[in-house]
């Protein structure tokens, strides 16, 4: 039973605080949707709780755990059980190894099973994520971007993890194979009870798999809630700015010329203002915004916010 | 309204190793003045290539083997070098993805803005130089007088893709090709670049090909649409036409696999399969393998576009019967 | 998709090989190499004399049936010289590289792969050594360590790895980031396990390239020790001591230095072409 993943994080690097001081939990079977720009940090938040990159400070607790004092080999053991799905298919798997053995690899690294017990394993896992078994020796470069990526799935599930870090699963597929991934890990949460980080710039997508979602903006956390509340109430401004920006289908058959904007863009995350990070772009502030950094506070059932006007 | 330009049954194939790729395979479209046209389509489905065909920037293994561009009484796929060169960034602009790297980090910004002035001998010098600075006004770049002798690397990507737009804007062509030019961007930077985009198109009469796989943006950015898949023209239709009422199968699937912010959970419905390898296309109808109305005429014979409404083509055997 | 049954595999090396046979002067040159090497190691076999047989009956006489390409002031057969020349060459090309490949790559697999202070001394040894001239160097040890084939390749060796741990380092340090590698981390693999099958497989293109043109490197390196007269010790015959004390009977009996010299230029230019060839094969070409 996953308890839950609670995290301390403040300032990584002298000067550029990627991940500041950010802290939630994510409990078993459920899905967290991570949503943010570029700059928010919210790759470098999903690489730190694995240790990608190791983190300056903080506690990342996984079933009771701390990962951060474990090292070597039990770090490598405990590793089993939280996996990570990249960006770009392509890169994350080893060209100079076909399909088959990239999915095959991690059984291997642990020592887990023999040759033929491994080959059956890798046959049932191209089956679960839906890759036919004839391109087992096919080389990552010879496999269109879905099946690249349903190969970086296979291989993330062979040690049969409990959770999962999606950074940016679909971001660089085609829109009709996006739903096909995404329909398959929302299948796979189902069947496995796993537990996602689920990182995306793309609030739809975001929306469709979590059960509840944190936006990130600059290295903190604006908002934490529900996706119901989030998206049918969004507190922060920032939220709201996101959500008010996207291109919707048009239902009533009226497209949409003009977009609402935000203004201005997103600052450098080096060498910030005092006070809250989104100042600069917010219509509600005020003095108060140019002074004081928002504490991250619970405003409703299960709904956090760091905002002074929320 | 009349039409700017005129597109007849172009086709581009590229001559690779393994035999040859018929990126684009006879699509036609008209595009009005003061018109945004959409190009829409996966990869692979030669909606970059055939934009880039019209203006002679094929890479040297590919050729346009066929079709016609009329752009105002001319064809722009006779033309030569010299000729296309005088109207691109002139009459006809592009403005690219990546704003990263269109730009040439070496340069500054303005000179940059300057160059398709002072190359189609429109303006000099300082003339140039203060159209240039009111370029970057019109697109909305914060202290414009100043960041004009600003190198890229000064600026964000938004204000790049900006930069971007001022050059393209500088000799008042008018035809704008866009090139996915929010994909790279951030999301609430996107809002704004689009809106940008109107706005010139409103202010100085442009028409826009917007080449995008964002079906949510295509579906309202604009006045008509184009789908394309696997190098044919799927369908093509007056966007409120097509919101209402899409016809081809693909264009169907398309809309129901995006992920809209009001999709119910478990509602999104993906297209089985996968595009095409492009050496080595099914038969008949391109996307009868992953069709769920396919019958025996998809497999063996290919649709052609046929009119089936007000300016409504579609190029399916079964749309044209209205069993879609 | 991936089309089934017509489909031949398509690794990485055997599109790197059809890219190479297509390119005619690299797949030339790799015939020839072949074919030298083949030769080379039967020489003992092959030669007709043996390279110090002398035959003071027969000297400096020119192309006959007898001696094919002629003999030299001692009256030893050209021909048999440059087989032995030959096969000298390429021992010294062949086996200064392989020293060249086991400290480049060891050095700068460490210098990348631990990053920090280690790769800041590692690197200054590198650029430290990079800064020596080459032949002076090789100069020295031969002068102080004898004139064998051997101590010559080994001279050749130690101090040419600079460049190729230079390289290797570069290689290792962008493809420890490389997202493929993080996989192998999170998955738990140790770091040994990484280097082996993750990086070491995706570093071998521009290795083999490397080695490619440092053999011909080799080659002309002592040749150049030859012309100070701190080439292979006579009567051990290369091409760069044949070459030389040739010269000055270049005018009378050209012959004396005109097949080393051929053979000498073709054999550098094989390589060359191997080299370019196997570059260019590599290389991912834009092919839209």
């Amino acid at each position: 039973m996953v308890r839950n993943l609670k995290k301390y994080f403040p300032a990584r690097g002298k000067w550029l605080k990627a991940v500041d001081d950010v802290s939630f939990s994510i409990g078993s079977g459920e899905t967290l949707g991570l949503v943010g720009e570029s700059g928010s940090g919210k790759s470098t938040l999903g690489r730190s709780i694995l240790r990608l990159i190791e983190p300056d400070d903080g506690e990342v607790i996984f079933e009771g755990v701390d990962l951060r004092k474990l090292e070597g080999e039990e770090l490598r053991q405990r590793r089993k059980f939280m996996q990570i799905v990249f960006q770009d298919p392509l890169a994350s798997l080893n060209p100079m190894m076909t399909a088959g053995q990239n999915i095959e690899d991690p059984l291997i690294i642990h020592n887990i099973g023999t040759r033929e017990e491994r080959r059956k394993t890798v046959m049932e896992l191209m089956d679960i994520v839906g890759l036919g078994r004839e391109i087992i020796d096919a080389f990552p470069h010879e496999l269109s971007g879905g099946q690249q990526q349903r190969v970086g799935v296979a291989r993330a599930l062979a040690l049969n993890p409990k959770f999962i870090v999606a950074d940016e699963p679909v971001s660089s597929l085609d829109v009709s194979i996006q739903a096909q991934v995404i329909s398959l890990l929302y299948e796979l949460k189902r069947r496995f009870r796993l537990s996602y980080l689920f990182i995306s710039h793309d609030l739809a997508v975001v929306k469709y798999l979590s059960d509840r979602v944190a936006v990130m903006y600059l290295g903190t956390i604006v908002e934490l809630a529900s996706k119901e509340k989030l998206y049918e109430s969004p507190l922060h401004p920032y939220t709201r700015a996101l959500l008010a920006s996207i291109p919707k289908m048009p239902k009533d058959g009226k497209p949409q010329k003009r977009f609402s904007a935000l203004k201005g863009e997103i600052p450098s995350p080096v060498d910030l203002p005092p006070g809250c990070r989104f100042q600069s772009r917010c219509e509600y502030m005020t003095e108060i915004c140019k002074e004081e950094e928002p504490a991250f506070r619970e405003v409703s059932l299960g709904h956090f916010v760091a905002c002074h006007h929320a | 309204m009349e039409e700017l330009l005129v597109v007849n049954n172009l086709k581009t194939h590229f001559h690779r190793y393994e035999g040859v790729v018929k990126a684009v395979d006879g699509i036609s479209y008209q595009l009005h003045y003061g018109e945004t046209l959409t190009i829409v389509g996966e990869s692979g489905s030669g909606k970059t290539v055939s934009a880039l065909s019209l203006l002679g920037l094929i890479r040297k293994n590919g050729r346009v083997v066929d079709g016609e561009a009329i752009f105002e009484g001319r064809d722009l796929l006779k033309l030569n070098r010299e000729e296309l060169r005088q109207i691109r960034g002139k009459d006809i602009s592009m403005v690219f993805q990546d704003p990263m790297t269109s730009l040439n980090p070496i340069m500054k910004v303005g000179i940059q803005i300057m160059e398709p002035l002072v190359w189609h001998k429109l303006m000099q010098g300082k003339e140039a130089r203060e159209r240039a600075i009111e370029l970057l006004r019109v697109v909305g770049i914060p202290d414009y007088q100043v960041r004009v002798w600003d190198y890229p690397f000064e600026f964000s990507g938004g204000m790049r893709q900006r930069v971007m737009i001022a050059m393209a804007l500088a000799c008042n062509p008018k035809l704008i090709i866009a090139d996915e030019p929010t994909t790279a961007l951030d999301v609430t930077v996107r809002a704004q670049i689009l809106n940008l985009m109107q706005d010139m198109k409103e202010e100085f009469g442009l028409s826009i090909i917007l080449i995008t796989h964002d079906v949510a943006l295509a579906m309202n950015f604009s006045d008509s649409i184009m789908v394309m898949y696997a190098g044919k023209v799927a369908e093509y239709a007056p966007i409120t036409e097509f919101i209402k009422n899409p016809l081809h199968p693909y264009s169907q699937g398309l809309i129901d696999s995006t992920i809209d912010i009001e999709a119910e959970e478990g509602s999104i419905k993906p297209i089985p399969g996968a595009p095409p390898n492009p050496l080595d296309l099914p038969s008949g109808c391109k996307f009868h393998p992953r069709c769920g109305y396919a019958q025996d005429i998809c497999r063996e014979v290919e649709p052609e576009s046929r009119e089936v409404g007000d300016n409504h083509r579609v190029a399916c055997h079964l749309a044209e019967r209205g069993e879609t | 998709m991936v089309s089934k049954q017509e489909h031949k595999r398509a690794s990485y090396w055997s599109s790197v090989w059809r890219r190479f046979k297509s390119n005619k002067m690299a797949f030339a040159g790799l015939i020839f190499i072949i074919i030298i090497t083949i030769v080379a190691i039967f020489t003992p076999w092959i030669a007709p004399y043996g390279y110090d047989e002398t035959n003071y009956a027969h000297t400096f006489e020119k192309p006959s049936w007898q001696f094919i390409w002629g003999t030299d002031d001692l009256g030893r057969d050209v021909f048999s010289r440059n087989l032995y020349a030959m096969r000298n060459a390429l021992l010294i090309g062949f086996g200064s590289q392989a020293i060249v490949i086991v400290v480049g790559v060891i050095i700068g697999a460490i210098a990348g792969f631990r990053g920090g202070t280690v790769d800041t001394v590692l690197m200054r040894i590198v650029d430290i050594m990079y800064a020596f001239p080459t032949f002076l160097f090789n100069v020295i040890l031969v002068t102080a360590l004898g004139r064998g084939i051997h101590i010559i390749l080994l001279a050749i060796g130690i101090t040419g790895w600079a460049g190729t741990a230079r390289l290797v380092r570069g290689m290792v340090m962008s493809l420890r980031n490389a997202d493929f590698v993080e996989a192998a981390r999170a998955l738990g693999a140790k770091e040994f396990y990484i280097i082996r099958k993750y990086v070491l497989p995706n570093m071998l293109g521009p290795i083999i390239v490397s080695i490619a043109f440092g053999i011909p490197n080799a080659i002309w390196m002592e040749s150049g020790l030859a012309l100070v007269g701190m080439g292979v010790r006579p009567p051990m015959p290369s091409w760069g001591n044949m070459i030389s004390a040739g010269a000055g009977y270049i005018m009378a009996f050209p012959h004396m230095v005109i097949f080393p010299a051929l053979l000498f230029a073709l054999t550098l230019l094989a390589f060359t072409y191997v080299g370019d060839g196997l570059r260019d094969a590599m290389s991912p070409k834009g092919e839209v």
